[in-house]
């Protein structure tokens, strides 16, 4: 195995003994602070339960992505091709951007309920922000030279577009989108606590409310793993694109 | 007899904030067909400039250039200009035979470019990236790309000036040797340059320009025999056509 990825694990199992050691050393309680042994046991006996609220969250996450990747990559063409778009509207992405997630989600519950539409356009709301900056970045981020080079052969606009400005922008487009991951599954969780009756956000809130705090851990895990592995498809997705279109692969 | 390349009262100014910026003033030139043109000049005198001028893809501020009679922009469009601009501008994420193909799409054209691979050297690198290509490789393929469409012209902007001494030299030959094989369709090329040896050994006719604003400041004739070979370069003539251009660009 790569040592790239045998040395996370190793520190990840150090953590896990000296953690399961100073609880039992020092008598904690476990509504304070669980360990990892019971952290498990809670884990394997809901794990229906967290199964499915994961799905949930994900999905949420997932589908506020792609909305996001639908609304953001348009506006990000539409700005590489007019300042006037992009001074007009940009003010209003950073207002998006900087308005916090949570003060913006009792309006989204009032306008579209506790159901997955709200926590899917607060996914949205937080992942369109990278894709458009990124994506604007990388149309317009070209020399001049490849610009006159395209018009030295007569190329039209639809042209320029398709084979130079798009094949430049892909790999900006994809440096956003994986920021937009992490982005759009806090997006999810945090329209969750606001109000819902399903998925992770709801799971560790309720628990919190019985002092639960071992399913809490558990539920928490469940989240992070679900982020990571979000993380790494999109990754995936990037370097096999790359790999094909030969963009930036290091020999 | 008309000639195949008429400049006409050229000027071009770059208007800027700090007042406008006089790149080029009242070049007239004729260039005959089936001749080999260098524009020499020190840096920033508008060589370049011109050469985009030239070839249909900058407007000039005053005058025109006709190209056998018709306006520059018009031939370009016709396919009739091919342009190797100063660096090799190949697009990373196509091969060595894709970004040869360019212009053909573009043209929505499918034509067997093996051929070129011969003409240029390159045998054996049709499918290899531009990174993976050393910079005399990835110029070969620029030149490549130029005349892929079968110009009748080539514009070439100091093209060989980021390569090494002796890949330089080494390209210069290869250079006379495609002109004058009659391989190609070309019937002009017009090559910028600060290099004097580089302009006598590869040219008809040396159009000297002044310091900025780029003025003419003599034409220069250069009666050397075809086919040139490299032993060309010590003999008398060789030498005199040195020291008059080496004194024309220092004074």
């Amino acid at each position: 195995m790569n040592r790239k990825y045998l040395y996370p694990v190793i520190v990840f199992v150090i953590i896990v003994i000296l953690w399961e050691f100073l609880v039992a050393l020092f008598g904690i309680r476990e509504f304070i602070l669980p360990s990892p042994s019971a952290i498990v046991v809670h884990l394997i006996d809901s794990a229906h339960s967290i199964a499915y609220h994961f799905c949930v969250t994900m999905s949420e996450a997932v589908l506020g992505f792609l909305t996001a990747v639908l609304i953001g990559v348009p506006i990000a063409v539409l700005f590489s091709y007019s300042k006037f778009a992009e001074w007009s509207f940009y003010p209003y992405i950073v207002a998006l951007k900087v308005t916090p997630i949570i003060a913006m989600v009792p309006f989204l519950i009032l306008w579209f309920g506790v159901g997955p539409v709200s926590k899917i356009i607060a996914a949205a709301i937080m992942a369109i922000f990278p894709i458009v900056v990124d994506t604007t970045r990388g149309l317009r981020e070209i020399r001049p030279e490849c610009l006159e080079m395209m018009k030295s052969f007569s190329a039209t606009k639809r042209q320029t577009f398709m084979k130079l400005k798009l094949p430049n922008s892909i790999p900006y487009l994809f440096s956003g989108l994986k920021i937009a991951t992490a982005l759009s599954t806090v997006g999810a969780v945090v329209a969750e606590f606001v109000g819902s009756n399903e998925g992770l956000g709801f799971l560790i809130l309720t628990h919190f409310y019985y002092l639960e705090t071992a399913t809490m851990f558990a539920s928490l895990i469940a989240l992070s793993a679900g982020g990571i592995v979000f993380f790494f498809i999109v990754s995936l997705i990037e370097s096999k694109l790359l790999q094909k279109y030969g963009i930036g692969v290091e020999e | 007899m008309t000639p195949a390349l008429k400049l006409e009262n050229i000027s071009k100014i770059y208007p800027s904030k700090t007042g406008d910026l006089l790149v080029l003033e009242k070049i007239d030139v004729e260039v005959g067909k089936e001749e080999f043109v260098s524009i020499i000049g020190p840096s920033g005198c508008g060589k370049t400039t011109l050469l985009k001028i030239i070839g249909g893809i900058l407007k000039p501020t005053t005058g025109q250039v006709l190209i056998n009679n018709q306006e520059s922009e018009k031939v370009l469009q016709e396919r009739k200009i091919g342009i190797v601009f100063q660096s090799p501008v190949l697009m990373r994420w196509r091969t060595a035979k894709e970004n040869i193909n360019l212009p053909l799409e573009l043209m929505g054209k499918k034509t067997d470019v093996t051929h070129l691979f011969d003409l240029i050297g390159l045998k054996g690198f049709e499918e290899s990236y531009p990174r993976q290509l050393s910079g005399g490789m990835q110029e070969r393929v620029a030149i490549a790309r130029a005349l892929v469409f079968k110009p009748s012209i080539l514009l070439m902007d100091e093209p060989f000036g980021a390569l090494d001494e002796i890949t330089r030299h080494k390209m210069n030959l290869e250079l006379i040797d495609l002109w004058q094989s009659g391989k190609t369709e070309l019937s002009m090329i017009v090559f910028v340059t600060h290099n004097i040896i580089e302009a006598i050994f590869l040219s008809d006719k040396i159009i000297v320009l002044t310091k900025r604003p780029g003025r003419i400041k003599a034409i220069v004739d250069v009666k050397l025999e075809r086919p040139r070979s490299i032993a060309l370069r010590d003999s008398r003539e060789f030498v005199s056509l040195k020291r008059e251009l080496r004194e024309l660009t220092e004074a």
